[in-house]
Parts: C-alpha cells; sequence; structure tokens
C-alpha cells in the first residue's frame, strides 16, 4: 500500500511538472551592442568544400560591416557549430545555438536538416535563412524561413527556356542525371513539368551517385540515346566523371549543370571534357569584373591577403549576410523578430552590385531573386564566364 | 559495525541493489533526474533526452552482440524499421501514441525474427555480412516504397498526446523518455538474471558447448535477435517523435558501427555498460567543448580546430578503449570501485 501512495505521489508530482510554464520569452539574440547569428554548418564532413566556403562567407561579411561600425550601433556576432552535414546533429546544434548562444537569426545546413525543423522553426519563431535553395523551402509560405538565391527549380526551368527560346531548338532530345535522392528528385519532378510545358517528353533518365568517380555505365546508355542535352543535377565529382567518361565514349552532346557544379572547378578539374559543359547559377565569379564583385575581392583580401580565389558558395554567404544586414538596418534600433520579418518583406530590387541579382521578397514569398544566369568553360582563362546577362525562368 | 556484506538468503544475493547505501544513492539519484530539466534547461535536457534514447538502442546491441556474441551491423537499420513504423502507425494509421510504439517496437522485433534466421547457419564475419546486407535493403525500401515512406522526402510524425497533454518540448520529452528508459534497463537487468539470459551467455562463450548442456541454440539465438530488435523499435520510434520529421538520412549505415562504439566503450556484456557507452558518445562532443573553453587561452588551437579536433577525439578514445580498456567504461567503473573499497590496501 505505501509503495502504490509513493507511485501515486510520485506520478502526480511528474503531471504538475509538465504543466510549469517553459522559459518566459524575450528578444533573444539582442542586446544593446550586438546581434548574434547562429550557423550550424560543416566543418569536417562531406560538403566542407561548399558549406566551408560559405560560412566564410558570412564571417568576412560581418567583420566589414563591423570594422564600418555595426548596424545601428550593434555589432553582429557569428556563431559556428559543426553539424558534418548530419541531421541530428544540426537539431542539437539548434537547440544550443537557440537555447545556450540565445541567437536571433538561425543557418540551418541542408534541405533535410531545415525539414527535420520546420516545426521548431515556426514554434520558437526564429529568422531562418536555409543553405537548402529547394522550392518547398518557402512554398508555400512560412513566415520564418528565407532563402538567398533562386531555386534550384528555377535552375531548371531555365534550362529549358535557354534551349527553346535563346539557341531555338525545335525539338530538343534532353535526357536527365542525377543521384537517386530527394535532392536529384527535385530537379526530376521540376524536369518533367517544365518538358510539359514545352510540349517535350525527356529522352531518357540515368541514375549517378554523388562523389561517384565513373559514369561509363550512364555515358554508354546516353551513347545510345544521343540526346542533345543532359540535365545533370550532381555534385563537383560526378559531374566532372561524367564528362570525361562522356568524352572517352565520344558522345556529342551539351551537359546542363546546376548550382553545384558551376563554378571554376569544373573547368579545372574536367580540362577538355569541360568543353560539353554549360552551367546555371545565381551567383557570380570571383574574377567577374563587376562593381559588387570588386567589394568582395578586396574585402576579402585585405582580411587574408594570401587568399586563393574564393567560390560561388563564399558567394551565397555573402549575399545571405548581406541581406540579413538590409533586414536588420531596415528594422532600426528597436527591433524585435516580428520587426526583423517586416522589413525582410519590405525588401526590393536590393543590388548587390552583381554579386547576384536584384534581391527582393514579400508577404507572401520568401524566395530572393528569380534571376540567373549561363555561364560557359572558357579554357585559356580556366574558369567558366558568363554567356547571358541576368535572367528569369 | 559490520565489518562485510554477508547474505544469509538467495534472495538477498540476487537482489539488484544489494545494500541500504546503494537504496539511498538510487533514490538520491532518482530526485536528482526529476529536478535535472529544470535545472539544467533546454539545450542539456535535449542532450540527455537523446542519450536516453541511445542507451535504450545500445541495451539492445549489447543484448545481441554483447551477451549472445552474434555481431551486428543492422541495428541501425532496426532503428529505422522502429522510427518509420511510428511514423507510419501515428500519422497514416492514427494510432494514439500508447499504442502506436509497443506497436511498432514489435513490428521490429519480427523483422529481427526474419533476420536471426539465417545466424542460426551463419556466424561470426557471415553474419555481420549479411547484417550490412539486410541495413541496405532497409534503406532501399525506404527509398523506394514511396507510397508508404514517402521515399527520400521523408516524413512528419505527429506530436504524441499523454491524457490529453501534447509532448511538444524538451521537457515534457524528458518525463516521457527516462521512465521508458529506466523500464526497458531495468527489464534487460532481469531478462539478463534469468534462464533466458544464461543461455545468451553460455552461446556466447562458446555455442558448441552450450548446445552440449540442452541449450536449445535456435531458439535462444532467435530470442536474442527479437528482444534485441524490440529494443531497437522502441529507441527508434521514441527518435521519431522526438525528432518530428524522419528521412533515409536519418538512418546511414554508420548508425550501426556507432552504437557498435557506444557499447565497445561502455562495455560489452554489460547493461551499465550501455549507458555509459552511450552517454559518453552523445556527451563527448559536449566534454571536448568544456576542455576547449577551459584550455582555450593556453592552447589556441583547441579554438581554432576545434570542429576537428572533436572527430579526432572520438576516434582516439575509441582505439585507447580498445587497447587499454577492452571491458569498456564499466570495466573501469569496477576497478575503481575495488580499488577504493579496499583502500589503503590494495588486497
Amino acid at each position: 500500500m505505501k509503495k502504490v501512495l509513493t507511485l501515486v505521489v510520485l506520478i502526480v508530482s511528474i503531471v504538475m511538472l509538465f504543466d510549469l510554464p517553459v522559459h518566459a520569452k524575450e528578444v533573444r539574440g539582442i542586446t544593446n551592442d550586438a546581434i548574434k547569428i547562429g550557423v550550424s554548418t560543416d566543418m569536417t564532413g562531406p560538403v566542407v568544400s561548399i558549406l566551408g566556403q560559405m560560412t566564410e562567407g558570412y564571417r568576412n561579411f560581418f567583420r566589414h560591416i563591423n570594422d564600418k561600425g555595426g548596424i545601428n550601433g550593434r555589432k553582429v556576432e557569428v556563431v559556428v557549430e559543426d553539424d558534418r552535414y548530419s541531421i541530428p546533429l544540426c537539431v542539437a546544434n539548434f537547440k544550443r545555438l537557440l537555447y545556450k548562444e540565445k541567437v536571433f537569426v538561425f543557418i540551418p545546413s541542408g534541405t533535410g536538416q531545415t525539414k527535420a525543423l520546420y516545426r521548431n522553426i515556426e514554434k520558437e519563431k526564429i529568422p531562418t535563412f536555409t543553405v537548402s535553395l529547394a522550392e518547398d523551402m518557402v512554398i508555400p509560405y512560412r513566415r520564418y524561413i528565407f532563402i538567398p538565391s533562386a531555386t534550384y527549380e528555377d535552375q531548371i526551368t531555365l534550362m529549358f527556356k535557354y534551349i527553346k527560346e535563346v539557341l531555338g531548338v525545335k525539338q530538343p532530345k534532353i535526357s536527365y542525371v542525377s543521384p537517386d535522392s530527394e535532392y536529384g528528385k527535385t530537379g526530376f519532378r521540376a524536369a518533367t513539368s517544365t518538358a510539359e510545358k514545352y510540349g517535350l517528353k525527356l529522352a531518357s533518365t540515368e541514375v549517378l551517385a554523388l562523389g561517384a568517380f565513373d559514369a561509363s555505365t550512364q555515358a554508354m546508355s546516353l551513347k545510345r540515346t544521343k540526346p542533345d542535352f543532359v540535365i545533370l543535377v550532381e555534385d563537383l565529382n560526378s559531374a566532372v566523371a561524367m564528362l570525361r567518361d562522356a568524352r572517352k565514349l565520344s558522345l556529342e552532346t551539351t551537359f546542363f549543370g546546376n548550382y553545384y557544379t558551376c563554378d571554376d572547378d569544373i573547368v579545372q578539374l574536367g580540362g577538355k571534357a569541360s568543353e560539353s559543359y554549360l552551367g546555371v547559377q545565381s551567383f557570380s565569379s570571383w574574377h567577374d569584373d563587376i562593381p559588387g564583385m570588386k567589394t568582395v575581392r578586396n574585402t576579402t583580401l585585405k582580411y587574408y591577403p594570401n587568399i586563393k580565389p574564393r567560390n560561388r558558395y563564399y558567394m551565397q554567404g555573402w549575399v545571405t549576410a548581406m541581406i540579413i544586414t538590409e533586414g536588420l538596418k531596415k528594422a532600426g534600433k528597436n527591433l524585435d523578430t516580428e520587426s526583423f520579418i517586416t522589413s525582410l518583406e519590405s525588401i526590393k530590387n536590393l543590388d548587390s552590385g552583381g554579386v547576384t541579382g536584384l534581391i527582393s521578397y514579400s508577404p507572401k514569398l520568401h524566395k530572393a531573386t528569380e534571376y540567373l544566369k549561363i555561364f560557359k568553360p572558357d579554357a585559356a582563362k580556366n574558369r567558366l564566364v558568363p554567356i547571358t546577362d541576368w535572367m528569369k525562368p | 559495525m559490520t565489518s562485510g556484506d554477508f547474505k544469509t538468503s538467495y534472495k538477498a544475493d540476487m537482489a539488484i541493489f544489494q545494500t541500504v547505501w546503494i537504496k539511498l544513492w538510487m533514490a538520491g539519484f532518482i530526485v536528482f533526474m526529476i529536478f535535472f530539466p529544470f535545472w539544467a534547461g533546454p539545450y542539456l535536457t535535449y542532450v540527455v533526452n537523446l542519450a536516453a534514447i541511445a542507451t535504450i538502442g545500445a541495451l539492445g546491441i549489447n543484448i545481441l552482440t554483447g551477451f549472445t556474441g552474434q555481431i551486428s551491423l543492422g541495428h541501425g537499420a532496426f532503428i529505422a524499421i522502429g522510427a518509420y513504423s511510428t511514423a507510419i502507425l501515428t500519422a497514416d494509421a492514427g494510432f494514439p501514441f500508447w499504442l502506436a510504439l509497443p506497436t511498432a517496437a514489435l513490428i521490429t522485433a519480427i523483422s529481427g525474427l526474419i533476420v536471426g534466421g539465417p545466424s542460426l547457419r551463419l556466424k561470426g564475419l557471415y553474419l555481420v555480412m549479411t547484417t550490412i546486407a539486410f541495413s541496405f535493403i532497409v534503406q532501399y525500401v525506404i527509398i523506394k516504397w514511396e507510397s508508404l515512406t514517402r521515399g527520400s522526402t521523408g516524413m512528419g510524425v505527429p506530436t504524441p498526446k499523454i491524457f490529453g497533454h501534447a509532448i511538444d518540448n524538451d521537457r515534457a520529452f524528458y518525463f516521457l523518455i527516462i521512465p521508458i528508459t529506466a523500464l526497458a534497463l531495468l527489464f534487460a537487468r532481469n531478462l539478463i538474471r534469468t534462464k533466458v539470459g544464461r543461455a545468451w551467455v553460455a552461446i556466447r562463450d562458446r555455442d558448441i558447448s552450450a548446445e552440449v548442456m540442452g541449450v536449445n541454440l535456435a531458439r535462444y539465438k532467435v530470442t536474442s535477435f527479437f528482444v534485441s530488435s524490440f529494443y531497437a523499435g522502441l529507441a527508434g520510434g521514441l527518435y521519431a517523435y522526438y525528432i518530428t520529421d524522419i528521412s533515409p538520412e536519418h538512418f546511414p549505415i554508420t548508425l550501426s558501427i556507432d552504437y557498435l562504439a557506444m557499447i565497445i566503450i561502455g562495455g560489452m556484456g554489460s547493461i551499465l555498460g550501455s549507458v555509459f557507452g552511450a552517454m559518453f558518445v552523445t556527451m563527448l562532443p559536449e566534454g571536448i567543448r568544456i576542455a576547449a573553453d577551459v584550455f582555450g587561452t593556453s592552447y589556441p588551437v583547441l579554438v581554432d580546430r576545434f570542429f576537428e579536433v572533436k572527430v579526432m577525439a572520438f576516434g582516439l578514445a575509441i582505439i585507447l578503449f580498445l587497447i587499454f580498456e577492452p571491458t569498456g567504461i564499466y570495466g573501469r567503473w569496477i576497478k575503481t570501485k575495488i580499488y577504493y573499497k579496499s583502500w589503503p590496501f590494495t588486497y
């Protein structure tokens, strides 16, 4: 009887503990002289070449802003946590950054990571700039989630538009190559629906895993299909493997790569094989002669005089930081989460000096821009050069 | 004054908490655990919750590998089955929490029976290969069977409700996960002391001798797979509820290796070892962070290269344990206890 009584008392007290209020709300991450921004990113894992430089981008932009006196008298402090591109670690970092570091803005490391945090982001009302460019990050509308560029879907749509409307190919035969993951499937859905819009059908689809070193099977199969264009939704390694093996089998086609392959490395690694490559990108190159890029180069070289040219993902970091800064400036000295979101949603045609297209948000859509450029390799310069101006899909 | 802990009955000898002091310590520990989340705040509570879920998973693989000697690299796949069963039962079939979790664990246990089948013919490396193959099959099925699992997109898990209370924050989850973990520990501890547990240990130590003694190898090996997968299913189910959105990316092949690492570090063939291992692996990054904060001023490399140091420390811990303390933290714990018991005399 005594045991039962103890148990009952214990259960009742535990149930009562449930009802105690969780922490009182305050303007998290903002003090009189600082604004904290939390980043969960890959510093030691599989996509460090992309996310590592992106993180440098945030850091250097905010350092530049701090050196100019900060934002409305406050300095920006960037807190970085490593998640090795793993979802559970990113969720852990989210909690740490939010509850321990008390950050004002959060930047998660990928599509799966952001999706796993949807409910938490909504509940905690934390402004989030996701690294993922998947359309379903922002459609349907999520008040606290923003993306800093055009989406993966926009990139695919623009490829079709370029082939049909700019190159004027009447009945192009288009194949699709991607890994068998959500990243590949997102592209596949966009490719089939855009093809349908133009009254086309994909000639074939091939599966090529990310990080692959061999694509001869896929090249053989493409050789049988003989497509005019191949949409390549891959990462750098597998794209280079695809280009090389296609050249080995003297496959005559044009490979159209997206955001994650459209960087100067593809020319440097692919060599002659990259001649058959075209790429779609939201961000300009380090070498481009435009005012925005001059600021990027001068500032970065000021802090790190011996640094090698940074990649496009560095530019994404830079632009993300620029958008956050603009939102913070507009929200004024007495900002809170809601006024920050409202001021972000009021950004219209923010000019990055050509680092990316004009940036606008609206209270309905949190996609920064639709502008993209098409790039092609330049063997003499050993890098990609733009062949179009900013285009909308 | 008593000069030793002498037992006068079998009951006293078999008791889990043998002395008054241990009972007092346990009571103190329980009180500490009840107040812990109020003192620790949401982040530490989150870490402890994950460690508790990992403890249940580690118990599962310890039963199979540590007690029965069947090395498995398919534990991550069982955890995935548990998580997906819970998600599907809750989101699609509309099962309430109290029904979904045990059902999911049972489904996982039944899939464990299927994998357990080949273990009757396969041993050692061959069994490892079979379980790895099973992991790949599970991964493939989850990605391909889109109508059921939503494929690589992943699926959301509704918030569990108990007596009308929505369990939707770290503290509420703490009071859900910790009691379940305690029950799981108690059940495993008791199971090991029964005929079944002894049969498992006999199979681990030498299966031929076990069979000669009359242990039904087929039955006990399959039971071990069943119980081990049940635990994995439980851990997976709780994980799904806690993380709220699961996809195949949550359950990579390396998850099985992580669990194996936990019991190697904690101590194979020991219940307490599972707890130590799970705690150590989940808490190690926090420990290194504290070290980096404390020693950061004299060794700035710890701060600059924090992320690399963290990964290296983890690898180093496993290597050092394998070389210097193959019995894991549990073995070290026992040695330390004996040392203080007989202090200042070494005998």
